[in-house]
């Protein structure tokens, strides 16, 4: 049980942080785009109201903020192993078709900053541009939905340890994954597959040892996509314990080299592969 | 400083120039570099580990920052208005990051006496420094600054009067730092807050300066209030204040949670919870 709440939170925990660099990354995209590039919006358009100056300015910095916080949230979740891939799509797409959305019709519409191009007839560019941020939207509760399905089957099945309804609805999940994110999919399923590997049989801490082994097998999957879907099928239970496995072997790495600044992402994941390869040899 | 920066100005230019010259650049850079490379000594002698190399590069890489803000090299920038805030991005957003970053309160409580150390944590400790090094205030007083000195005759004040310009100057540098320090410093501070508020505190700083920005640019015909600048050269500046700001914000976001992050990842408490008793064994054993 205490699983299962486990996995809603990280799944939670997940679809937050990516909905935040969601939401920073569409702020990014239309400041570059739209303001830089294209030149289509302005950096001050002289109908704007002194007051709304201030709401602007403050909207901007927070998009700025998010986007920051939302990268260490997610980096912090990949570190801990406790990302939910299909979620973050979900959280990613919910972000980012949300912020398109309201700057399409609060900024542009109800609060008349900016609008998106000048000197032509608006319609068909407000109609994309809302257009756009509803598909946004709409494949981000899709993949949310999945995602959720997916874990409330997956999570008594790892419980009673059978795996039929859980993978079922995790292929269909990854199906999803799939048709939304067209292109992404490969890296999305890629992270997902190497997280199903991770995953400890449900039940104690004896299982560690057992799950050991399945480690070198991530790093090739890694480097060979393809060999991916068979390895997924096997995943029953609900991504919390996804995160048991690796989190314990953290804290001697922190120990040892409190230090490691430099690249805060590639060295614990070096030392974290290094590890565990050294205490198997040393288990038994 | 303030003596020297208005000497420095006396005899290098009359009003409205830039406080720059050469002598001045390298004295200020030296009267930065030289104390906190004492200290990296005395760190070394005192502490069983050396100081980390790159947090004493960071400490160089602000104190040259603050020394060309106020050297001739900013005359590579021809608009006075935006030269200014080149000047004002430099000394009061750029090298306050370079040395907060330095972590020169804890360089200082490694390389002092045991005497010294307490009373650097007195005074650490004391109200008044409470107060003013609470994120809220130190951004009260850096955007504050900015509010006043552009909205105000200050800056006709400043641009006449070489006194005023100097402390308008170090009064960048000083609440820069102050506020660098309060929302992203890796420096221990008695009751500072969490990151969450800091990051609240940012963003409502760096709207203002945003916005203040923009305000500058939407009535350059009539501000900065005595200021003598083009239109043109006003909304340049502006410009420049806003994406400059942005930069700034973002680099001290990342300060921020790069600090949250490294922290986590050593934080014991939280990663335990769930896992097996044998690693957790493990894991005290390894911290003991």
């Amino acid at each position: 049980m205490t699983e299962a709440r486990d996995g809603t939170g990280e799944r939670g925990r997940s679809v937050g942080a990516a909905a935040l660099v969601g939401v920073g990354l569409m702020a990014a995209v239309d400041e570059i785009v739209f303001h830089q590039l294209l030149g289509w919006h302005h950096f001050y358009d002289r109908s704007t109201p002194d007051v709304a100056l201030l709401s602007d300015g403050l909207l901007h910095a927070a998009e700025l903020v998010v986007l920051v916080a939302g990268a260490f949230l997610l980096a912090d979740l990949v570190r801990r192993r406790a990302l939910v891939p299909v979620a973050a799509w979900a959280g990613g797409l919910l972000g980012a078709g949300g912020f398109q959305l309201v700057d399409g019709l609060v900024n542009h519409k109800v609060l008349r900053l900016h609008q998106v191009r000048y000197d032509v007839d608006l319609l068909p560019y407000d109609l994309a541009w809302n257009g756009f941020a509803v598909a946004l939207l709409v494949a981000g509760l899709v993949l949310l939905l999945r995602s959720r399905r997916g874990a409330a089957g997956g999570d008594p099945a790892g419980v009673d340890g059978g795996t039929g309804d859980g993978t079922r609805a995790r292929g269909d999940a990854h199906a999803a994954a799939g048709r939304a994110a067209a292109g992404r999919d490969a890296g999305g399923r890629r992270a997902a597959g190497a997280h199903a590997a991770e995953e400890p049989a449900p039940g104690t801490g004896r299982t560690h040892a057992a799950e050991r082994p399945a480690r070198p097998a991530v790093r090739a999957r890694v480097d060979e996509p393809p060999s991916t879907p068979p390895r997924g099928r096997r995943r029953a239970p609900g991504p919390a314990t996804g995160a048991l496995p690796l989190v314990p072997p953290r804290t001697p790495e922190a120990a040892e080299a409190p230090e490691a600044l430099g690249s805060p992402a590639d060295a614990p994941r070096r030392r974290r592969d290094d590890r565990p390869s050294g205490r198997r040899a040393a288990d038994p | 400083m303030t003596g020297v920066l208005a000497v420095a100005v006396h005899h290098g230019g009359g009003a409205g120039t830039p406080v720059t010259a050469w002598p001045l650049a390298v004295l200020v850079a030296a009267l930065l570099a030289v104390p906190y490379a004492v200290g990296v000594a005395r760190y070394r002698d005192r502490m069983p580990r050396a100081w980390p190399p790159w947090r004493t590069a960071s400490w160089c890489a602000g104190a040259l920052l603050v020394g060309a803000a106020v050297s001739p090299v900013l005359g590579v920038v021809p608009d006075p208005a935006v030269r200014h805030m080149v000047q004002h991005l430099l000394l009061g957003m750029l090298a306050p990051l370079g040395l907060v970053l330095a972590a020169p309160v804890t360089l200082l409580l490694g390389a002092a006496s045991p005497r010294g150390r307490r009373l650097v944590a007195a005074v650490l400790h004391a109200p008044i420094v409470r107060v003013l090094t609470h994120p809220v205030t130190a951004a009260l007083l850096h955007v504050g600054g900015l509010l006043a000195l552009y909205l105000t005759p200050l800056y006709a004040r400043a641009a006449s009067d070489p006194v005023v310009h100097a402390l308008v100057l170090v009064h960048f540098l000083l609440a820069g730092c102050l506020f660098a320090w309060a929302v992203a410093g890796p420096d221990p501070a008695p009751r500072r807050p969490g990151v969450l508020p800091r990051l609240v505190v940012l963003v409502v700083a760096s709207g203002v300066h945003g916005a203040l920005a923009k305000y500058l640019y939407a009535h350059a015909d009539r501000l900065p209030p005595g200021g003598g600048h083009t239109v043109a050269q006003v909304e340049a500046a502006a410009r420049w204040m806003y994406y400059g700001g942005d930069v700034a914000e973002v680099l001290l976001a990342v300060a921020l949670l790069a600090g949250w992050y490294r922290v986590r990842r050593r934080s014991p408490a939280r990663t335990a919870v769930g896992g097996s008793g044998q690693f957790t064994a493990y894991g005290s054993q390894i911290r003991a």
